[in-house]
C-alpha cells in the first residue's frame, strides 16, 4: 500500500500521466511484427517408450547384435583352438552340472560359451525371445546388452 | 523497423495490466506455447513499455524499436521463463537497456530539453496547458533517478517494492528518491500551484 505522506494531488497525477503519454500510437504492423516472433509451441513430450522400443533402427540393432556375437565367437574359437583350459569350472568337474544352473546357458548345452551369445542374438533378432531369465541387466528388455553379458560370461576368466 | 507512415490495419486495443495471479497464469500458459497467452501479455504491457521507451528516446520511431526489442527479449525467455515478481519489474530494465543502446538516448535526458510533450506542444497557452508545460519543465530538471521513481509510482502505478525490483535498488532508496522528487514539486514555484488548490 502507498504511504499517506507520499500521495499526490489528483490534478498533478493526471498531468503527469498526460506529460508521459507516448508521442504516437503503435501501428498495427508493429503489433504484428512483434507477435509474429512469438516462439512456437514446444514439441509435445513423447509417450513413454515401451520396454522394447529403441531409438535406433531395427537393421542397425540386428547388425550390431550379430557383429557383437560374431566377434566374441571368433574370440571363443581362438580360445579353444589355443588349447586353453576351461576355466569356468574346476578341472575334472563334469560339464553341465554348474552350467545347467546358469541362465547364460541359452542353448542348454550344459556349458556357457560363445554359442549361447550367438543363440540369444538370433532369438532376439527373430523377435521370439521374451524369457525374463535372459534379461540379465534387468532393464525390462532383452537386447544387445544381454547378448554382451552372455558373451562376457563365456570368455570370463574366474579368479 | 516498420515505418509509422504505413497504413495501419487494426491496432491492438489497450488493456490494463492483469492481476499478479493472472500474470502468473499467462506466463505458465506461454511456457506451454499457448499463443493467446503471449498476445494477452503483449496487450496488457505494451502501453507501459511504450511509455518507458518514450521517456528514454528522442523519437516515436525509436520508441517503437524499443517496444519491439523489449518484447522480443521477453519472448526469447520462453519456454522456461520464471516470473518471480511483476512483469513490469522485469520489462522496465529491458526497455531501459534497449533505449540506451544504439544511441537512442533521449535528448531530454542528456540536455535537459523537454521531450515529454514535444509532440503535442499547444499553440495556445490555456491555463491547464500552461501548467502542464511548467510541470514538464520541472520534471525535465529533476535528476533522472528521482524522475523515474516518481513516474513509475504515479504514472505506472507500481508499488514501491515493484519499483525497487525494477530499478534493482533498495526499498529505502526508492522512498528517499520519491520524497526528494515530491519535495521539488512542492517547492518549485512552477508546480506549487498543484498543492495550493
Amino acid at each position: 500500500m502507498m504511504e499517506p505522506e507520499i500521495e499526490l494531488p489528483e490534478r498533478l497525477r493526471r498531468d503527469l500521466m498526460a506529460a508521459s503519454a507516448p508521442r504516437g500510437k503503435v501501428p498495427a504492423e508493429v503489433d504484428q511484427a512483434i507477435l509474429s516472433q512469438v516462439p512456437a509451441a514446444p514439441p509435445a513430450a513423447p509417450p513413454l517408450a515401451a520396454p522394447q522400443a529403441r531409438p535406433w533402427p531395427t537393421l542397425v540393432r540386428v547388425a550390431s547384435l550379430t557383429a557383437a556375437a560374431g566377434l566374441l565367437l571368433v574370440v571363443g574359437l581362438w580360445w579353444r583352438a589355443s588349447g586353453a583350459p576351461d576355466l569356468q569350472q574346476p578341472e575334472g568337474a563334469p560339464h553341465g552340472d554348474l552350467a545347467a544352473l546358469r541362465t547364460e546357458d541359452v542353448d542348454g548345452s550344459g556349458r556357457v560359451d560363445i554359442l549361447d551369445a550367438l543363440a540369444l542374438a538370433r532369438r532376439i533378432e527373430s523377435g521370439t525371445e521374451s524369457d525374463a531369465r535372459f534379461d540379465y541387466d534387468r532393464d525390462g528388455t532383452i537386447d544387445r546388452r544381454d547378448v554382451e553379458h552372455v558373451a562376457r560370461e563365456a570368455v570370463r576368466i574366474d579368479a | 523497423m516498420s515505418s509509422p507512415s504505413s497504413p495501419p490495419s487494426t491496432p491492438i486495443p489497450e488493456e490494463n495490466p492483469p492481476s499478479p495471479e493472472r500474470e502468473q497464469e499467462l506466463v505458465a500458459a506461454a511456457n506451454r506455447g499457448e499463443r493467446a497467452a503471449f498476445e494477452e501479455l503483449y496487450r496488457t504491457h505494451r502501453a507501459f513499455v511504450l511509455r518507458v521507451a518514450t521517456r528514454f528516446t528522442s523519437s516515436h520511431a525509436d520508441a517503437l524499436d524499443v517496444l519491439q526489442e523489449t518484447f522480443l527479449h521477453l519472448w526469447s525467455r520462453f519456454p522456461g521463463f520464471e516470473l518471480t515478481g511483476r512483469l513490469t519489474s522485469f520489462l522496465y530494465p529491458v526497455a531501459l537497456n534497449a533505449a540506451r543502446s544504439g544511441g537512442r538516448r533521449a535528448r531530454r535526458a542528456t540536455t535537459g530539453e523537454d521531450a515529454l510533450s514535444e509532440a503535442e506542444a499547444p499553440p495556445a497557452r490555456e491555463d491547464g496547458e500552461s501548467a502542464r508545460e511548467e510541470l514538464s519543465t520541472v520534471l525535465a530538471a529533476l535528476p533522472e533517478a528521482q524522475r523515474e521513481v516518481l513516474l513509475l509510482r504515479f504514472v505506472e502505478d507500481l508499488e514501491l517494492s515493484q519499483i525497487a525490483d525494477a530499478l534493482a535498488i533498495p526499498l529505502g532508496t526508492v522512498k528517499s528518491r520519491l520524497h526528494q522528487a515530491l519535495a521539488r514539486l512542492r517547492e518549485d514555484p512552477r508546480t506549487r500551484q498543484y498543492y495550493d488548490r
